[in-house]
């Protein structure tokens, strides 16, 4: 249960990270978008039940989601256009990600706010990392830390000018370059999981020797 | 009089009718004002880029609509020169482009006076990836688009 959990939580951070250009800016807007879906859901919800109509209650998420994801595509033309015009279709990819943690990765809580903390928390999670993915992409792949500014992009050069000639790094720009990066982090927490697994079954041995 | 049934029904459909009709007409005014913002912000990169490409000769991109399916994933300008009163028949064309890491917003001028398209750079500051993205010109996808440019500006009426 718990390895197929982690599947789901790197699926859900897929679907963000592979279609978008690896700069922090995308991050930003994606995973903003990502979040207020996963609140509204949360508080549809709620709002569904109160009212008593959880019989047409995937309707109505699924016309949340949509409606949800064109509004922001407009106000993201409406704040930055290259930004609009880059991400295009990639901006309906957050309502599969949030589908998936919302439905698969998050617990159920008793009334609204414990389920909203719930649904933050696994949230946070998969944003927390879905950044981080796209900040080292950022640095090391392209050299630059981009940041959403109005109607443009604001570019900081962070590698010194001298790396500008040297594609050191730019793979992980990439997208095969990204999927190496990932398929590194997932080798790894399996490892670290196995690890902690091994020592959890040691521990009733050990005690037992000590009685 | 309405029983407290029907009353209850009645309430639960006006939210739900009232929920949509407020969703709708955020979505109508957000959908014409994000319009201008398009045409006005995509020609300022379309200037920035080509300032980039050649320096001091562009003094306009003025917007034309584009009638097709890929009007979410392009934008087609005029440009004016600044040594010309006149359009001297030369178009810009700005059109998200698929490439080895990922779409990027690609600018091209095409001529319509010697049929040449050229490639004019990305309108986003790529820096150290530059140089192995624009190494995409002579193979993939880049090549594939400034192929397209032509029937892009037939599909835009120029």
């Amino acid at each position: 249960m718990r390895n197929s959990k982690t599947y789901i939580f790197f699926a859900a951070a897929l679907a963000m990270i592979i279609p978008v250009p690896g700069r922090t800016v995308f991050a930003v807007y994606l995973l903003v978008l990502f979040n207020i879906l996963i609140v509204l859901t949360t508080l549809l919800n709620s709002g569904i039940k109160k009212l008593g109509l959880e019989k047409h209650d995937r309707i109505f998420f699924a016309l949340e989601i949509i409606s949800v994801t064109i509004l922001y595509k407009q106000i993201m033309t409406l704040i930055c256009p290259v930004v609009s015009l880059t991400l295009s279709f990639a901006i309906y990819l957050p309502a599969v990600s949030s589908v998936l943690a919302v439905y698969f990765l998050s617990e159920k809580g008793n009334g609204i706010k414990e389920d909203l903390c719930e649904k933050l928390k696994s949230s946070g999670k998969i944003s927390l990392f879905v950044f981080c993915i796209f900040l080292v992409r950022d640095i090391i792949g392209f050299g630059t830390l981009t940041l959403p500014g109005w109607k443009k992009i604001i570019t900081l050069h962070i590698l010194p000018s001298v790396s500008e000639k040297l594609s050191l790094g730019v793979f992980f720009a990439t997208i095969p370059g990204c999927l190496v990066l990932i398929a590194v982090i997932l080798f790894c927490s399996q490892i670290f999981a196995s690890g902690k697994k091994i020592e959890k079954t040691a521990e009733p041995d050990s005690t037992e020797e000590n009685k | 009089m309405l029983d407290k049934e029907n009353k209850e029904i009645l309430i639960k459909t006006g939210i739900i009718a009232g929920a949509v009709i407020v969703i709708l007409t955020l979505l109508i005014l957000m959908t014409f004002l994000a319009r201008k913002s398009w045409e006005r912000g995509l020609s300022d990169e379309v200037m920035t880029t080509l300032e980039q490409y050649s320096p001091g000769i562009y003094k306009d991109a003025t917007f034309i609509e584009l009638e097709s399916n890929l009007a979410s994933s392009a934008a087609v300008y005029a440009l004016e020169r600044k040594t010309s009163a006149n359009s001297t028949g030369e178009y810009a064309v700005i059109v998200r482009v698929p490439g080895i890491a990922g779409p990027m917003p690609a600018v091209f001028i095409h001529s319509k006076n010697s049929k040449i398209t050229e490639f004019a750079g990305y309108a986003v500051d790529n820096y150290k990836g530059k140089f192995v993205l624009s190494g995409e010109k002579s193979f993939g996808s880049l090549s594939y688009w400034q192929s397209k440019i032509e029937r892009i500006l037939e599909k835009a009426g120029v």
